[in-house]
C-alpha cells in the first residue's frame, strides 16, 4: 500500500492509523499492543473506506453514482448495497417531510460558502431548483429512474455509513476494541478492553462524552457560511427553497446506536432549524448543539 | 423491576428517532456478507446462528436458559429447577416475554413438631400410614416429593411517548396447588427521561387440595387408620398486590430506585401438613415431653407492607448494587433484607460478582415452639419455623463469561445459612438442652446461559 497521506502513531497499547479519505482526515484507533494484529485490522478497514469512497463518491467517473447521474431519464439497476443506501435516503426524505433530499446536491453549483456575502443569484437558484426534488424520482426495489439532469449525492450519508461498515468489520475480525473516526464522525466496536468508555471530546466545546458503544456524528461546519443582511447563512440548503438555512446552529452533534443513525439525526435536526432543539429533545437520546 | 445501568438497550427516543435508528442499524447489519469482505474476515468470524436466527426478521429475540440446583444439607430438601425465559422485541419498543420453569423437589421437610429426646410417631397426611422420628432428630415428613410447573407471559408496549404499559398472566401447578394470576403495570417517564414512575397491580388466586384433605384447624392428630380430623378437600386464597415505584437516574453512572408495596391476602393460609407439639406441662419427669400434636391455624387475612430501596452505580472498578427491603405485616412479622453485590471485570471476557445477602425476621404473634397441655389454646397458632425469629446469611459468587454477540454464561454459587433461637426461654423440662431451632444450610448453584 502506498498512500502519501498515511500516518502511523504507536502509543504502545494503542495504535493510531490516519489517512485521507472520504473528503477528510480518517483515523482508526486500535487498542492492541500487537502491531501485526493492528496492521491487519487497519488494512481491512482502510480497504473498506477506500472501496466505499470509490463506489459512492460523486467525483468518480465510473462508479454507480456516475451511472445513475448520467442515465438521462433511463432506469438504472442497483446492486444490493447501493439499493439499501438509496432506500435509506428515501426513508429520511419521508420522515423529514422532504427536507433531506439527496437530489439537492446540484444546488451547490450556485452556492459557495466562503464566509463572504456573495449570495447566489435568485434566478440561478430558480433555474437549478427544477432539477431538485426526490418526489420526481421513481425508486424501485433494485432500480432508480430520475428525470434528466437530476443528480444524486450520497455524501450526506456515505461517510457515516463507511464508519459503521468499518466498525462492523472490526467486530467481525475479533474482540480488539476499535474506534473509527472519519472526519469527526465516530463509531466504536464497544467499550475499551478495561470496560471503560472511549472519551470523545465534542469539537469547540468543553463537553466530553463517554462513548460505550454506537456512534457520534456532527452536522454543520463552522467555517462554511455566508453573511447576508447581518444574518449568517448556513451551508445547509433547504431543498424546497434552494436557499441556505438562516441562523442555524453552527453544528449539532448526536450520539446514536451507530454512526449512520447519529448522522441522520444530526442532519435532520439541522434541517429542522429553528426547531432543531425540540426535534432533538424528542428524537435523540444524547446531543450537543453549538450556535 | 430490575435496575440495569451498564448498557441501555432501547433508546428512549421518539418515533422518527427510532425509525431512523432501525433503518440505520439495518443498513450495516445486513450487509456484512459482501463477498470480498467475507473472504478476508471469515477466519476470525464467529457468527451468531441457530434456531432463532431465522426469526430475527420480525423480532429481536433474547433470552435465558437456566438450571438451578438447591440442596439442603443433612438430606432435607433437594430441588432441580430448569427454566427458560424468552423475550421478543418488536420494533425496538414492544416486548413479549414468556417464561417456563419446572421444579422437581425431593427429600423431607419439617412437619412443625419439636425435636424431642423421645421417639415421636406421626400420621402421614393421607391418614393411612405413620412414620417415626428418632430422639434428637428433626421431625421430618420424608415422603416429600413434588414437582411444579410455572408459566408466565407478559406484553409491554409504549402507550404514549412517555407512558409504557405492561400486562401479564401467570400460572403454576403443583400436585396439591394451583395458582393463577394476572398483573398490569404502567410506567411513566419524566420529560427529561431521568425519572420513571411506576404503578403495578396484580391479582393472584390460589387453590389448595391437600393430600388427605384439609385438617380441622387446631384439631389433634389422630393415629393412622382411624377417621382423620379433616373437614374438606379444597381451599382457596386470593391476593392483591399494589406497587408504587420511582426510579431516578442521578447521572450516567448512578441509578436509584424506591418501591412501596402493599399486599392484601385473604383465604386459606394454613400449611395443611404442619403440626404444633403440645408438651406435657405438669411438673415431674415427663415435663416438656410431647403429649400430642395439633394441626396449625393461621389468620385468614394478611396485610403486608414493604419498602424497597436500591442503588446501582458504575465506577471504573465495577458495578455496585445495594438494596434494602423492610417488610411488616399484620401478623406481627417484620423483616429486613440487605443485599449487596459488586460486579467487576477480571479481563475482557470474564467478570466476577461476589455478593452477600443478610435477612432477619421477627416472629409472627402466633408463633410458638410448642404449647403446654394445660394452656388454653389460642385461636391462631403455628410452630412453622419459617414464621419464627430467624436470621439468614447468604454469601455468593457469580462467575460470568462473556461470549460473542452479547451472549454470556454465568454460574452463581451461593450458600444459605439460616439460624434461629436454639434454646428459647420458653423451653421447659426435657426441651431444655435440645436444639429447638436446628440450623438450615443449603447450597444453591445456578447456571445461566443468556443470548
Amino acid at each position: 500500500m502506498f498512500d502519501p497521506s498515511y500516518k502511523f502513531n504507536d502509543f504502545k497499547s494503542y495504535k493510531v492509523h490516519a489517512f485521507k479519505c472520504l473528503g477528510g482526515l480518517c483515523e482508526i484507533l486500535i487498542e492492541t499492543s500487537d502491531i501485526t494484529k493492528s496492521n491487519s485490522i487497519f488494512k481491512l478497514l482502510y480497504d473498506e473506506a477506500k472501496r466505499i469512497e470509490k463506489k459512492f463518491s460523486r467525483y468518480e467517473k465510473n462508479n454507480i453514482v456516475a451511472k445513475i447521474n448520467t442515465a438521462a431519464g433511463r432506469k438504472t439497476h442497483l446492486d444490493k448495497e447501493t439499493a439499501k443506501l438509496i432506500h435509506f435516503a428515501d426513508q429520511l426524505y419521508a420522515v423529514s417531510d422532504g427536507l433531506f433530499d439527496i437530489t439537492s446536491g446540484v444546488l451547490r453549483r450556485v452556492w459557495t460558502f466562503d464566509q463572504s456575502s456573495n449570495v447566489a443569484n435568485l434566478s440561478d437558484v430558480e433555474k437549478i431548483l427544477k432539477f431538485v426534488g426526490w418526489q420526481k424520482v421513481t425508486l424501485e426495489k433494485k432500480a432508480i429512474t430520475m428525470p434528466a439532469h437530476f443528480e444524486i449525492d450520497l455524501g450526506g450519508i456515505g461517510k457515516e455509513y463507511a464508519v459503521d461498515r468499518c466498525v462492523s468489520l472490526a467486530v467481525q475480525f475479533g474482540t480488539t476494541p476499535v474506534l473509527v473516526n472519519f472526519g469527526g464522525d465516530i463509531a466504536v466496536t464497544g467499550p475499551k478492553s478495561n470496560h471503560q468508555p472511549w472519551l470523545v471530546s465534542i469539537e469547540d466545546s468543553t463537553e466530553r462524552y463517554h462513548l460505550f458503544s454506537g456512534g457520534i456524528a456532527t452536522s454543520g461546519d463552522k467555517n462554511k457560511y455566508l453573511i447576508h443582511n447581518d444574518k449568517k447563512l448556513s451551508h445547509i440548503l433547504n431543498p424546497k427553497t434552494g436557499w441556505p438555512l438562516i441562523d442555524a446552529p453552527a453544528s449539532i452533534t448526536v450520539v446514536g446506536e451507530n454512526c449512520t443513525a447519529a448522522g441522520a439525526l444530526s442532519t435532520l435536526a439541522m434541517l429542522k432549524s429553528p426547531y432543531h432543539a425540540q426535534f432533538l429533545k424528542d428524537e435523540a437520546e444524547v446531543y450537543f448543539i453549538r450556535s | 423491576m430490575q435496575l440495569k445501568v451498564d448498557q441501555p438497550k432501547v433508546l428512549k427516543v421518539g418515533k422518527i428517532g427510532r425509525l431512523i435508528t432501525h433503518a440505520a442499524m439495518a443498513l450495516t447489519c445486513t450487509l456484512t456478507s459482501l463477498p470480498h469482505v467475507k473472504a478476508e474476515a471469515s477466519s476470525q468470524t464467529e457468527k451468531k446462528s441457530g434456531y432463532f436466527s431465522g426469526l430475527r426478521n420480525w423480532a429481536d429475540w433474547s433470552g435465558e436458559i437456566g438450571l438451578l440446583g438447591y440442596s439442603e444439607t443433612e438430606g432435607r430438601v433437594q430441588a432441580i429447577e430448569p427454566g427458560i425465559n424468552l423475550n421478543a422485541l418488536f420494533d425496538g419498543d414492544r416486548n413479549w416475554n414468556i417464561k417456563l420453569v419446572y421444579d422437581a423437589l425431593t427429600g423431607s421437610s419439617p412437619n412443625g413438631a419439636l425435636i424431642s429426646d423421645q421417639p415421636q410417631t406421626f400420621t402421614s397426611p393421607s391418614g393411612k400410614a405413620n412414620y417415626t422420628t428418632q430422639p434428637g432428630d428433626i421431625p421430618l415428613y420424608d415422603q416429600f416429593r413434588d414437582s411444579r410447573v410455572a408459566l408466565s407471559t407478559s406484553w409491554s408496549q409504549p402507550l404514549t411517548r412517555l407512558l409504557k404499559g405492561n400486562i401479564g398472566l401467570n400460572a403454576s401447578k403443583e400436585y396439591d396447588y394451583l395458582s393463577m394470576g394476572l398483573n398490569t403495570s404502567l410506567s411513566k417517564e419524566s420529560e427529561d427521561k431521568n425519572t420513571t414512575y411506576s404503578l403495578g397491580l396484580s391479582y393472584t388466586n390460589d387453590s389448595i387440595n391437600p393430600v388427605g384433605g384439609t385438617p380441622i384447624p387446631l384439631a389433634t392428630m389422630v393415629a393412622a387408620g382411624l377417621p382423620q380430623p379433616k373437614e374438606g378437600t379444597s381451599e382457596s386464597k386470593s391476593t392483591i398486590d399494589l406497587l408504587l415505584g420511582v426510579t431516578q437516574v442521578i447521572n450516567r453512572s448512578w441509578i436509584v430506585q424506591a418501591n412501596l408495596s402493599l399486599g392484601l391476602s385473604s383465604g386459606y393460609m394454613n400449611d395443611p401438613y404442619k403440626f404444633v407439639t403440645i408438651h406435657n406441662d405438669t411438673l415431674g419427669p415427663s415435663l416438656g415431653d410431647p403429649a400430642s400434636y395439633i394441626y396449625e391455624n393461621r389468620p385468614d387475612s394478611r396485610t403486608k407492607q414493604s419498602i424497597y430501596l436500591a442503588s446501582k452505580s458504575y465506577s471504573k472498578y465495577g458495578i455496585l448494587t445495594l438494596s434494602y427491603r423492610f417488610l411488616s405485616d399484620d401478623w406481627g412479622l417484620t423483616s429486613h433484607t440487605l443485599e449487596s453485590n459488586f460486579n467487576f471485570a477480571l479481563n475482557r471476557s470474564w467478570r466476577l460478582q461476589p455478593g452477600l445477602r443478610v435477612y432477619t425476621q421477627s416472629a409472627v404473634d402466633f408463633f410458638r415452639y410448642s404449647i403446654g397441655s394445660g394452656e388454653a389454646l389460642p385461636s391462631e397458632l403455628t410452630a412453622d419455623t419459617r414464621l419464627g425469629d430467624m436470621m439468614a446469611i447468604t454469601p455468593g459468587l457469580k462467575i460470568i463469561k462473556k461470549l460473542e454477540n452479547e451472549r454470556e454464561i454465568s454460574l452463581l454459587l451461593q450458600y444459605y445459612m439460616q439460624t434461629g433461637e436454639k434454646n428459647p426461654a420458653t423451653a421447659v423440662g426435657s426441651q431444655i438442652g435440645q436444639d429447638l431451632f436446628p440450623d438450615l444450610n443449603a447450597f444453591i448453584v445456578h447456571f445461566i446461559y443468556s443470548f
